[in-house]
């Protein structure tokens, strides 16, 4: 092999691993969102806790305490909501409950608790409400 | 001839690759400030230094909520509240600069956003946020009757404040959020950052055209929760939009929500459900949403200069031609 027809294959070798990286990465991240639905609970803007939705076969509450006060969360296959809250405006409770796709976070202002679901497959970049 | 194949098959696979990923989130950080949950996401900047910025951005809010809270007991707004009726009272740049733009915006929608309306708030947000059932209308009198943005005098020269009601209460709740928003971005740039989303408690504010083609933002759908109803596309702009559906509590099988009408003293029966507002400026957004939820259809006609829509009971949308906004089939 002279050296052209070397450098031609050393080429064509770095591009080729370059397309199969792509589309590793592409196949990857396709598999990843959209196999799973992870619920993250956090309190005061720390992550406490990260939840597989789909994994849930027996629906189950988390009673999660906050300087604030408490709100039990449900968690069933697919969905999570705050189903009581000792916060008074009851803004949590309202929102319902947030599966795959949901964009709007569940929030407890009072006890500073956010629930959003993460890698939603949405183009959206953010929600005004 | 080769080398030219292979030089564009080499582009071309660099292309794929980087097209990937799409823009990465570098760094977000959720903090709550304000009365809200605010969370700022800064991209395509390494992680440490999105962080610092991020945190520089956090810091300004924080100075701007301990000058511009009407409930931190510690907070520059809360002196003024409980002294200037008492006589003229010295007050910062921020504070002025923050009573002057809402009296402006104040008298611009004729007190559909007034920021002296903080007795009547009060009187509401203890049925709110404490379970305390409605005031009663001799309550709502008493506390209109000492309210109202015509009743605050400031003085340019002397850099004051003095109250002509002896119950007046400015509350920023409608602005403080949206002036915030802007100075966070105002920190943001400063430091570097090209492209950021900041959310507000749902008011948002971008940086920069995200890929080129802009940043997309759902419209919270004000009658079936956690969906949305529209999508806009906007560019380094500002998204706020007042409703009804978030902030509410139900006494005696009737809903209450936040944002008080001065003319009755009771939570607006505009029949606006969301109006949103989209301009250069959160705080000027952040005021005139709540203006046009107030003052619903009526309000149109002043808003010439910013992009809205505006939602009414029976999901009418009406909104500004000039807004790039997408509905779902």
């Amino acid at each position: 092999m002279n050296s052209t027809a070397k450098r031609n294959f050393i080429l064509y070798c770095i591009i080729a691993a370059l397309f199969a990286g792509s589309l590793a990465v592409w196949f990857f991240m396709g598999r990843v969102s959209s196999d799973k639905t992870i619920a993250e609970i956090y309190k005061n803007g720390t992550l406490l806790r990260a939840i597989d939705l789909s994994a849930v076969h027996e629906e189950y509450v988390l009673s999660e305490y906050t300087a604030g006060g408490k709100n039990e969360v449900l968690v069933k296959q697919g969905e999570i909501g705050v189903i009581k809250a000792d916060c008074p405006d009851q803004m949590c409770v309202n929102t319902g409950f947030i599966s795959s796709g949901s964009f709007i976070p569940i929030i407890c202002l009072p006890n500073r608790l956010e629930i959003r679901i993460t890698g939603v497959d949405s183009d959206l970049d953010a929600i005004a409400r | 001839m080769k080398n030219k194949f292979l030089f564009y098959a080499a582009v071309f696979a660099l292309l794929l690759l980087s097209g990937c990923g799409g823009t990465q989130v570098y760094a977000e950080r959720t903090v709550f400030a304000l009365g809200t949950d605010v969370s700022v996401r800064v991209y395509d900047m390494r992680e440490k230094e999105a962080n610092l910025v991020i945190e520089k951005a956090l810091a300004r809010l924080y100075e701007i909520e301990a000058t511009a809270s009407a409930k931190m007991s510690e907070s520059e707004l809360y002196y003024v509240n409980q002294n200037a009726y008492e006589g003229d009272v010295f007050i910062s740049d921020e504070l002025f600069f923050l009573l002057k733009e809402g009296l402006f915006y104040s008298e611009l929608t004729g007190g559909a956003f007034d920021i002296a309306l903080g007795g009547v708030i009060e009187l509401w947000e203890a049925g709110i946020e404490r379970g305390q059932g409605i005031p009663s209308d001799d309550e709502i009198a008493a506390a209109l009757e000492n309210s109202g943005f015509e009743y605050l005098v400031l003085n340019e020269n002397e850099q004051t404040v003095r109250f002509l009601k002896s119950g007046l209460k400015i509350n920023l709740g409608a602005f403080a959020k949206g002036y915030a928003a802007d100075e966070m971005k105002r920190v943001l740039l400063q430091n570097g950052t090209k492209n950021a989303v900041l959310n507000l408690g749902g008011d948002i504010i971008t940086i920069g055209d995200k890929d080129g083609g802009g940043w997309l933002i759902g419209l919270a759908d004000p009658l079936e929760a956690g969906e949305i109803c529209a999508k806009l596309r906007i560019f380094d702009q500002a998204v706020v939009t007042s409703g009804n559906y978030e902030r509410y509590f139900i006494y005696e099988n009737k809903r209450y929500h936040h944002i008080i009408d001065r003319k009755t003293g009771y939570p607006s029966e505009s029949g606006a459900i969301s109006a949103t507002i989209i301009t250069e400026s959160a705080m000027t957004a952040d005021a005139l949403s709540t203006a046009l939820f107030v003052g619903g259809g009526d309000l149109i006609e002043i808003l010439s200069d910013v992009g809205y829509i505006l939602i009414e009971e029976d999901m009418r949308f009406t909104f500004s031609e000039d807004i790039n906004i997408e509905f779902d089939s």
